[in-house]
């Protein structure tokens, strides 16, 4: 180590051992900002690892298709006559009815019909302990848990299911086909295939979900054979996928889900950096005058570089060091907050590659945000040594505004880099960017706001409280500006979850249905009417089938705009008919909903897909519904409001096209609570192929998944927060000198202790006040506009809760302040105001 | 008929404890000072100047002894009374200015009265006194924007804004040059010894001492008068 090195070196050891707070704030400021993204990157490995490791079991299968009933017959009869050797398995599952003999209870369940043999892969263990298999034979059923504890059933017990009576052979413990049980939104019942065509539940156009699973023979290329199945079923647009190729929908939501939770770790990395330059600028005001005795001494400018890069490297690996503790920490938090939406039997290590990656990027982003106060080692003169009075450097907006563009595109490759997604990654710094100049301004505002009120107050705490806010070394502009953005977080979830909870999952518009029946025979219909009292009820047709085309462009091919997520046309639709507008619907375009000026069939669609694929009025759209195809031209468009809760269609067909289709029937009733289990029983006895929802079931389960997202966020906003308190922190001590000083001033000049004290506290709340309050307008702003823009409901403000949050938070904001500071108030003024 | 001191110290000692033995600073020091007095105290760094003014002017508590400021006694007042007597009867000047940087020269000045009546009022008086130190073209002027001189000029302005009995200046000249400093001290003079104040002028340049009525010099603790030169 040559010289140069070893006395930089020795330069940034003795800083950080005569300035240890400073060195502390830094790291653990590194530390909070890194450890975040360090858990997220954690979990969504150890997911993504489980579920890589569980692959087949969960697939259930080398191969799985998903279509109708004729296609995977067709795919299963070719397959046999192509390959010798393949082992194939098949389900149908569905939501249905069933019945309690016994107790003549009836209730939704979620109904798995399986062949023989299923799963290929994985296991299904039963209660008892006897193979699956070996249970489940026609006449029996194998239940989950939940439904013989809410049903309070026993095995033997007989269940009506269709137009049969199953016998409860035995339970579900544990099943390996799907990852999680969360997003259940019945108990489950496994019957046989056999059974399922005997009790009459599926008819043509019934509401299921066909899959067939194929296993390969032993040294088969799987490759291969997957493009030979996929160019076989291609015709029916048939969801072909594979262990191998495909990740399973948990994985993509909760891949997504942390995806969405890495902008939260991006704001608290970036606080978490705010609070690092803090520190680190606190430490180069308060060493100011030994680097201008350096440079007095003639010591290079490149020494005192070095030293102070030492310093912050040295600090940040210590902060990285602090982060992977943190991190499994808030990692192991994370992953019980998630809880039962995760699935089982997860990998107990975090993957190392991940946790080394995210701690690159807290490593770089922490030399970005180092960048500018180091900056400031080049305006010290030599002269600070010898004065107090060194007049300030003028402000060099250039070198300024070129370092802040050199750290945000810096900040932007790192996000790249943690996300891999360039374009998220963009969209992220972008809106971190932005919060972070609408944040400025709002704090700037109400900041300057109030500078100029208590300014005109003659008050003597008020006003002294007020020209406090620009005590030299404080950054009550950054402080407000943390505080006020990691409240928001919290503050703009609890909004969310409140109206979400009240608006939509408490209270229901009184006339609008909560009920909805679903698999209705068109025989049925008048049945139906008598049955559940009413007989002029609307019934929907309902034709499940795919969009094949625009203007004879495959829809493979139709590329959605703006964000890569997001609805597809690609997926199943649930068209319909009739001659009148929907309840739900406005034309937005077109002459009226049909267009008398088009020959031939017509179909309104859904407004938002003139945006989302290019759609336009006059295009010809193809549909496959059941093998065959059918063509209609756009007619109008339509806007839906949601918020009527009626059935809604994106695609609706003019009378004279459909009507031959097999199809079932839909609708959506109004009923009084208490009269549902009735109604059901009735309909299990007489119509017993219909199926309920029950929409406070579904809202339940809405509820819960968003409650527990919500505590995943509400964790990391905390993280972020605690970022927020560090920069308070740094920039109390980074101030703590001048309000030293001023208070002995203020003492010496005659004022009482407890005047100085009502100055500080006033201050402080003031500053609280202020981060308070632009959380409040921020927080609002956030709430309402993703209120409006995502569940079309209008925000309600919960005043009480939310001023006991932001009140909580501003006083505990003014307790830190005051412990931090106390020391201020004892120093002796005479030790405070001489000059040496 | 001898008038009585207006400021008085009777066997006062401070000590201050240290990691090691007790660090005796003052050791018994007795002094006078007369209404209308100017008094140069002097000594080398260290020597307890600072801490003997502070004790004088009621910002520190003595280990021991008596002190009396205009008949009242000191070292037994409430720190709240303390306050009071800083208030009303003294004024400081510091080697370093200390100017609120937040506050305006004019609001620098009103500072005591806002203290003592809980308002910024006094705006005339704060006026008239920045126009005696030539500084009311600089009245809403931050501190920032002003030269040494013209600090020490508001410094001296807010020192006399509660018409004190006693002015305390802690090497008000340390921190400017020969001219400025010299235009200072003539200020000082002009607003406390010749309208009648006492000023207890802590220094350490000689010819700035020789122009007090009377010079103390503190070494070792202890105290020792010059007579006039």
């Amino acid at each position: 180590m040559n010289l140069f090195r070893a006395v930089s070196l020795l330069m940034a050891l003795r800083e950080i051992r005569y300035r240890p707070v400073f060195a502390f704030l830094f790291a653990l400021s590194i530390a909070v900002g890194t450890a975040s993204l360090m858990a997220l990157a954690g979990v969504s490995g150890v997911v993504k690892k489980t579920v890589t490791a569980q692959a087949k079991e969960l697939w259930a299968a080398d191969i799985s298709v998903k279509g109708s009933e004729v296609v995977l017959d067709d795919v299963e009869g070719w397959a046999r006559t192509r390959w010798a050797g393949l082992t194939f398995a098949r389900s149908i599952d569905t939501l249905s009815m069933a019945q309690h003999r016994a107790t003549q209870k009836t209730g939704q369940v979620t109904l798995s019909a399986v062949s023989p043999g299923y799963p290929l892969y994985g296991k299904i263990t039963t209660g008892s302990g006897r193979p699956f298999h070996s249970v489940l034979k026609p006449g029996s059923v194998v239940v989950g848990e939940r439904l013989l504890k809410g049903w309070k059933l026993a095995v033997g017990d007989s269940l009506k299911i269709g137009a049969l009576s199953l016998a409860i052979a035995d339970t579900v413990n544990q099943r390996t086909d799907v990852p999680t049980s969360f997003f259940e939104l019945s108990p489950t019942v496994f019957m046989s295939l056999s059974d399922l065509r005997d009790s009459k539940l599926m008819a043509p156009g019934s509401r299921a979900s066909n899959t067939l699973y194929i296993n390969i023979a032993n040294g088969s290329d799987l490759t291969k054979t997957l493009t030979e199945v996929k160019a076989r079923a291609s015709s029916e647009t048939t969801e072909v996928a594979s262990w191998a190729t495909d990740n399973p929908g948990i994985l993509k939501f909760i891949q997504r889900t942390l995806l969405y939770l890495d902008f939260l770790a991006l704001l608290t990395l970036t606080l978490g950096g705010i609070g690092a330059a803090t520190a680190l600028s606190a430490a180069l005001n308060a060493g100011v005058k030994s680097v201008g005795m350096l440079f007095a001494l003639g010591a290079p400018r490149g020494l005192v570089y070095r030293a102070w890069l030492w310093w912050g490297g040295g600090l940040a690996v210590v902060g990285l060091m602090a982060a992977l503790i943190l991190s499994r920490v808030l990692g192991a938090l994370l992953l019980s907050l998630f809880g039962d939406l995760l699935p089982g039997g997860l990998l107990p290590a975090f993957p190392v590659q991940a946790l080394l990656s995210a701690a690159g990027v807290g490593l770089g982003s922490g030399f970005l945000f180092m960048l500018l106060p180091l900056l400031k080692l080049s305006d010290i003169a030599p002269n600070a040594i010898l004065s107090d009075d060194v007049p300030p450097v003028p402000p060099r907006r250039f070198r300024t505004a070129g370092v802040l563009g050199v750290a945000v595109g810096g900040f932007f490759l790192l996000a790249w880099a943690q996300m891999g997604r360039p374009l998220l990654a963009f969209q992220y710094v972008a809106m971190l960017s932005g919060l972070i100049v609408v944040g400025g301004g709002v704090v700037g505002a109400l900041l300057g706001t109030l500078r100029k009120i208590l300014n005109r107050w003659e008050s003597t705490p008020v006003r002294l409280a007020g020209r406090g806010l620009a005590r030299p070394g404080n950054l009550n502009g950054a402080v407000v500006l943390s505080v006020a953005l990691s409240l928001t977080v919290i503050l703009t979830l609890f909004l969310l979850e409140k109206n979400l909870f009240s608006q939509m999952i408490q209270s229901f518009p009184a006339d609008a249905p909560n009920v909805f029946f679903i698999n209705i025979q068109p025989t049925q219909a008048e049945a139906f009417g008598s049955i559940s009292g009413n007989p002029h009820a609307r019934l929907f047709p309902l034709i499940r089938g795919r969009v094949v085309s625009v203007n004879d462009i495959p829809v493979q091919k139709i590329k959605r705009r703006g964000s890569r997520e997001g609805d597809r046309l690609t997926r199943e639709f649930g068209f319909t008919y009739g001659t009148d507008l929907l309840p739900t619907d406005t034309v937005v375009e077109g002459p009226g909903l049909w267009d008398s000026s088009l020959p031939g069939p017509q179909v309104s669609v859904f407004e938002d897909y003139k945006k989302k694929f290019g759609i336009r009025r006059g295009d010809r759209i193809a549909v496959r519904i059941l093998g065959r195809r059918f063509e209609a031209t756009v007619s109008s468009f339509r806007a839906i409001n949601h918020t009527v809760r009626q059935p809604f269609f994106y695609f609706y067909f003019k009378p004279g096209l459909l009507e031959e289709v097999p199809h079932t029937l839909m609708t959506g009733l109004a009923l009084p609570k208490d009269t549902l289990p009735d109604l059901q029983n009735r309909l299990a006895e007489a119509l017993p192929n219909v199926t309920v929802i029950d929409l406070s079931d579904v809202a339940a389960l809405t509820g819960r998944l968003f409650h527990q997202l919500s505590r995943v966020v509400r964790a990391l906003g905390l993280f972020g927060l605690l970022s927020g308190i560090l920069l308070l922190l740094s920039s109390l001590l980074a101030s703590l000198a001048s309000r030293t000083r001023e208070t002995a001033l203020f003492r010496a000049l005659g004022a009482t202790q407890a005047q100085v004290i009502r100055v500080a506290l006033l201050e402080y709340a003031i500053i609280a006040g202020t981060g308070s309050l632009a959380a409040f307008t921020l927080g609002s702003a956030a709430s309402a506009l993703l209120l409006h823009r995502v569940f079309e409901l209008r925000l309600t403000f919960f005043l009480f809760p939310t001023t006991l949050f932001l009140g909580g938070s501003a006083l505990a904001m003014v307790c830190l302040s005051w412990t931090v500071t106390q020391g201020a108030f004892r120093t002796p003024p005479m030790d405070a105001l001489r000059h040496e | 008929m001898t008038s009585l001191p207006l400021l008085s110290a009777r066997r006062v000692t401070k000590s201050f404890s240290t990691d090691q033995a007790p660090l005796l600073v003052l050791n018994e020091i007795s002094l006078d000072v007369m209404s209308g007095e100017f008094l140069a105290l002097q000594g080398a760094s260290g020597s307890g100047k600072s801490t003997l003014l502070s004790l004088l002017a009621g910002l520190d508590r003595p280990t021991s002894g008596e002190i009396s400021l205009g008949g009242e006694r000191l070292d037994g007042l409430t720190e709240k009374d303390l306050a009071r007597v800083r208030r009303e009867k003294v004024g400081f000047v510091f080697q370093s200015f200390h100017l609120v940087s937040s506050l305006t020269v004019l609001e620098n000045v009103q500072l005591p009265v806002a203290f003592r009546l809980g308002e910024f009022t006094h705006q005339a008086k704060a006026r008239e006194l920045l126009e005696r130190v030539g500084l009311w073209d600089r009245a809403r002027f931050l501190p920032g924007k002003l030269s040494g001189g013209e600090k020490q000029r508001a410094a001296i302005a807010r020192a006399l804004i509660n018409d004190p009995a006693v002015v305390f200046a802690d090497e008000p000249t340390g921190n400017l040059d020969s001219l400025n400093g010299r235009r200072v001290l003539d200020l000082l003079e002009e607003h406390t010894v010749k309208a009648g104040r006492t000023l207890v002028l802590v220094t350490h340049d000689p010819d700035i001492a020789d122009r007090a009525h009377r010079r103390v010099h503190l070494k070792d603790g202890r105290l020792d008068e010059f007579p006039r030169s």
